[in-house]
């Protein structure tokens, strides 16, 4: 990707004669991009800046009035005992589903690099998950991993134990319940991960190849490289969607047991449902500042392992 | 040469053996039991069933979800949500890619907000109540749309910077108008990140649980996800997994139907629309 934009710049210098003549209509440009920028800003802007009021505010549904109540909301947050460890829910449902899908699809990208019939057949069968509503996904596991699930059948058979009870296991949920946001998502990023492996240029591996570099070598310096802008994507998709994440968790444990899978998605939904909207805004503007505060240090960083390497 | 035959046989093995276990199975578990009887299908084998009672859990999730409702309902918020996505993001991605513009550039990335952070649902919900929307499907539209706006936007703009400038500059020296240029000549080139973007935001707003669950509370407007929810979450603690399993059954088939007819196209434009990020 890097590498495209590198060359397209030049191209740009070398048109700059015809850039030239097209400079005298510029002015224009931005009515083109109205229509976006205003969904842009009146729905997301607008919203995020009266999240910040909201937040502050006694908004319910048992009363009329909105009266600003300062921190009181995030006071009722924080006495809550259970706020860090849903934080710490959040995070490890987004981590695992994170690890998940990027190992799976590094995998399945490295075996499916090549464009042959088979692996075209097999790049089609890993991307069904893909389409499935998560809420569909959910259901699923929820059948293979209930006690006497598919899982602890196969386990049966094979003489092991079987008679976990997955779900309901309060250290393990949270887990298995990311695990499943991470196949689900598997298939999309395998093709992203294909897609960087193709921009590795033909003549490169040769080169490498013919100065005598085994596989690893080769992986190693050559195309591990052209595949850091796809884990970059990969890993901040995964984060971000995950640490709003919510439809699988309902539907495969509602937030139990207890509240072991209890995310602060799942917080904010629950506080709106029962009419406390003013606190609902805060948990979803936490949310928001634990969005900045994780992922963007690490889209920076690894942007800047990106360009190193 | 055998290393190498032997190298290609476990490759193949594993991977035949991966998409058993992991694509499979889930698939497979999920369809034939929605075709056993409830005292059947709450053993969860993968087996056939014994007993066969296919259509009768189909007509009853068909009728006690009011599915073809659902699945106009679905169809409807889509298809307009899409077009809509399509219609904003298409001009707006040329004009990134073209205008050398400081303020239209820092516009840009000001736009891409939404590929970081989570939509503010809360006050969205509250500014869609206050104009008389909430509950509604243009309502719901209006939440997808600005839920998906800066991921087309980004998908779109990397795309068109890819574009030749050649055509575009010969017409305009040619004296054709700027909104003549983007019609006869960007959007035909723009082809395939528009099917790209479409299918990538077609599915997402399919499987969407989450708009809907905020903003639609009339089950006459019901989306087939949030249909889904309203059945399984009642019936799943009785554990009627035959119910269940029908009624995933019908809502994932509309999307699976599609991908098996479009299947290159849908993973080659994915592909495609990934490179360009």
């Amino acid at each position: 990707m890097t590498q495209l934009l590198r060359s397209e710049g030049d191209v740009r210098r070398a048109n700059m004669g015809l850039a030239a003549r097209t400079r005298r209509i510029r002015g224009v440009w931005w009515i083109f991009a109205l229509p976006a920028l205003f969904v842009v800003f009146g729905l997301y802007f607008v919203p995020l800046i009266l999240n910040g009021f909201l937040a502050f505010t006694n908004w319910s549904s048992f009363s009329d009035n909105i009266d600003f109540t300062g921190w009181r909301n995030l006071q009722i947050l924080l006495d809550q005992s259970s706020l860090l460890n849903q934080i710490r829910l959040t995070l490890l449902y987004a981590v695992t589903a994170a690890v998940v899908s990027n190992l799976l699809s590094f995998g399945l990208a490295l075996a499916l690099e090549k464009r042959t019939k088979l692996n075209e057949f097999f790049r089609a069968l890993f991307f069904v998950p893909v389409l499935l509503s998560p809420l569909a996904a959910g259901y699923i596991w929820s059948g293979i991993l209930s006690p006497n699930g598919v899982l602890n059948q196969g386990l049966g058979a094979l003489g092991l134990p079987s008679n976990a009870a997955w779900l309901a296991d309060p250290h393990l949920a949270i887990f298995l319940v990311g695990a499943v946001d991470g196949w689900k998502w598997s298939g999309f990023f395998t093709l992203i991960m294909i897609a960087a492996l193709t921009t590795v240029p033909g003549e490169l591996k040769e080169a490498a190849r013919s100065d005598g570099a085994n596989y690893w070598q080769v992986f190693r310096h050559v195309k591990l490289p052209f595949l850091a802008p796809a884990f970059t994507y990969n890993i901040t998709v995964t984060l971000v969607g995950a640490l709003s994440a919510f439809d699988i968790i309902v539907a495969m444990t509602g937030g139990g047991p207890g509240d072991s899978t209890r995310v602060l998605n799942a917080l904010t939904l629950s506080q709106f449902g029962s009419g406390y909207f003013g606190l609902s805004s805060m948990t979803s503007l936490f949310v928001t500042v634990l969005v900045i505060i994780l992922a963007i240090p690490l889209v920076w960083s690894l942007r800047r392992r990106e360009f190193q390497s | 040469m055998t290393e190498k035959a032997i190298g290609r046989v476990v490759r193949v093995v594993v991977l035949s053996a991966l998409a058993v276990l992991i694509v499979l199975i889930p698939l497979w578990m999920v369809v034939v039991n929605s075709f056993k009887t409830q005292t059947e299908a709450s053993a969860l084998g993968i087996g056939l069933p014994t007993k066969w009672a296919a259509v009768q859990n189909y007509v009853d999730v068909f009728v006690q979800s009011n599915y073809f409702q659902s699945f106009f309902n679905s169809v409807l918020v889509t298809l307009v949500s899409s077009v809509l996505l399509l219609g904003i993001g298409a001009p707006a991605a040329w004009a990134f890619a073209r205008s050398k513009s400081r303020f239209l550039s820092g516009l840009y990335w000001a736009s891409l907000i939404g590929v970081l952070l989570p939509l503010p649902v809360v006050p969205l919900v509250f500014l869609l109540q206050h104009v008389g929307l909430q509950g509604t499907q243009v309502g719901l539209i209006v939440f997808t749309v600005a839920a998906r706006v800066s991921m087309v936007v980004f998908l779109m703009t990397g795309f068109a910077r890819g574009l030749p400038r050649e055509l575009e500059e010969a017409a305009a020296v040619d004296g054709a108008r700027r909104a003549r240029i983007f019609v006869s000549i960007v959007l035909p080139l723009m082809r395939p990140v528009l099917f790209t973007t479409f299918v990538v935001i077609a599915v997402s707003v399919w499987n969407d649980f989450y708009g809907p669950l905020f903003l639609i509370s009339d089950p006459n407007l019901a989306t087939l996800p949030l249909g889904l929810y309203r059945l399984s979450s009642g019936i799943k603690e009785a554990t009627a997994w035959n119910y269940v399993f029908a009624h995933v059954v019908l809502v994932s088939l509309p999307l699976i139907i599609v991908y098996v007819f479009a299947q290159r196209r849908v993973v080659e434009g994915v592909t495609a629309g990934a490179v360009r990020g």
